[in-house]
């Protein structure tokens, strides 16, 4: 791949995760707080 | 060589247990045998750092994406995936070889001298794919279609697989938390098996875990190829004495191929090139600002760009120095009002936030007046550019002072069990304005430098 190619995937690729983040972000983050907020037990190796 | 490898790597273990106790920095989780539960855990950390560890801050990105898959929350996986994605494109797996808690882990151990070292195992051609496999598999597939009685999946690859929920979340917790301990069963079991021979492998092998394992790793190295930061290869320069290829950790033909999906961007292949030969994309990027600076000529120009900005800085440095000293005016002023708790917070406020403030708030103040005595613009640009870097020097020794002079508080908040995070957070908030001129004026003066150098 050359330099400019690469460049130019990276820049479509960012804005994507750009909007990927920016559009999950709100309901995104209330859902991994009640997750993470919490003791897994099951990822601990407990239940 | 050697000594530039050795320091190398002391800087990397550095950064590593910085980030380290980052990723980790809930203190009173790791005394009380407790997690925290404060809205910073709603946000990702970039390494792979179980939530479910007392010290924790913040959520690990894969424990997420798949507490998204098994709840078919759409904006959640939008939101982790966004995450990952960001970082990814911008560093790829630099954050393996310098940010990952659980990489600094598998670094120490392989640096116990015990077993003659490996860099990688009999079929490791084909097994390196397993981490995409088990990505595919245990993070993406059975979280979706694998569902409990309640009609919701699980996290496949924490509950199953993850040696660090285990070894910084589980082996804390059973030991500090009496009623978990009596619930341990067959899992935790099998998961500290697991957990063992991970960490023997990691004695006598380098960074297994990251190599056939590690989903995020697998997520972020197929961010690598396209991602801006990069290793470049000077073929002019290359003896192909194959010193890079012997160092690499993760057993990289760097000169065929030093953007590979495994590289996790150590940097050892760079600092043990006796010729320079590769160089990351961030230092050809200075080296390119030094080039065309050393090429620069000096010429007075004073309605040029150059100067309107540094008057920019100017104004900004004297309105900071204003600032700092009223700050602290009324910090002790506040203090005499409302009467100190007791003598050492008096000298505390007294010594590190009035004297310290006051003496670097005044310095640029007198500079400041010294240039406009001598006229607004010295036919010398060099004392505007030396004028900026002393007082972002002052102003830097300021912020750290402060830090420190609040070193008690945050002591003594931690004895009343308050979150680490809010603690630092109310710094951050009370230091803010320093923080933001330092970051401004830093700014402005990379700016009026390049500008220097471009002409």
């Amino acid at each position: 791949m050359n330099n400019g190619k690469r460049k130019v995937i990276s820049a479509i690729l960012l804005i994507i995760f750009l909007a990927a983040f920016g559009g999950g972000i709100g309901d995104g983050v209330t859902t991994v707080y009640e997750k993470a907020a919490a003791i897994c037990m099951e990822c601990i190796g407990i239940g | 060589m050697k000594n530039k490898l050795r320091e190398h790597e002391t800087l990397r273990t550095i950064a590593q247990a910085l980030s380290f106790a980052f990723h980790n920095g809930y203190i009173s989780g790791w005394t009380h045998g407790k997690i925290s539960n404060g809205t910073n855990k709603g946000f990702c950390v970039p390494g792979l750092n179980c939530y479910s560890c007392p010290g924790a801050v913040g959520a690990c990105p894969i424990g997420s994406l798949q507490a998204g898959l098994n709840g078919f929350e759409f904006k959640a996986v939008l939101y982790v995936l966004g995450f990952i994605g960001i970082i990814g494109i911008l560093c790829g797996r630099l954050v393996c070889g310098w940010i990952c808690p659980f990489g600094l882990v598998q670094d120490l151990l392989y640096k116990i001298p015990v077993f003659k070292k490996k860099k990688s195992i009999k079929g490791h051609k084909y097994l390196k794919y397993l981490k995409y496999v088990i990505l595919v598999i245990f993070v993406i597939l059975l979280p979706m279609i694998v569902l409990n009685k309640g009609g919701v999946g699980e996290p496949w690859f924490c509950e199953w697989i993850c040696p660090d929920g285990t070894l910084l979340g589980g082996i804390p917790l059973v030991i500090s938390n009496e009623s978990l301990r009596t619930a341990i069963g067959g899992r935790f079991i099998f998961k500290m098996t697991l957990l063992i021979v991970i960490l023997l492998g990691s004695v006598k092998l380098a960074r297994p875990f990251c190599k056939y394992i590690c989903p995020l790793g697998a997520l972020y190295s197929l961010c690598n190829p396209v991602s801006k930061y990069r290793f470049n290869v000077d073929n002019d320069k290359c003896v192909h004495c194959g010193a890079c290829k012997n160092v690499c950790p993760m057993d990289i033909d760097v000169i065929h191929n030093p953007n590979s999906m495994e590289c996790i961007r150590c940097g050892k292949c760079m600092n043990v090139c006796s010729n320079a030969a590769i160089s990351s994309s961030w230092e050809d990027f200075l080296k390119k600002s030094d080039k065309k600076e050393s090429n620069c000529s000096f010429s007075v120009d004073k309605r040029g760009i150059r100067n309107t900005i540094m008057r920019i800085v100017s104004v900004i440095f004297f309105l900071a120095s204003i600032g700092v000293i009223f700050k602290n005016i009324l910090f002790l002023l506040n203090g005499i009002l409302g009467g100190f708790p007791d003598i050492a917070a008096a000298l505390r406020v007294l010594i590190l936030w009035f004297v310290t403030g006051i003496i670097v708030g005044i310095v640029p103040l007198i500079m400041w007046f010294d240039i406009v005595k001598n006229g607004f613009i010295p036919e010398n640009s060099n004392d505007y550019y030396n004028f900026s870097v002393i007082s972002l020097k002052l102003l830097i020794a300021k912020l750290i002072l402060d830090f420190v002079g609040n070193a008690f508080s945050i002591y003594c908040l931690y004895r009343e069990n308050v979150n680490v995070f809010n603690i630092l957070r109310s710094l951050f908030i009370v230091n803010f304005p320093d923080i933001a001129v330092i970051v401004i004026g830093s700014f402005l003066v990379t700016l009026w430098r390049r500008r220097k150098a471009l002409k």
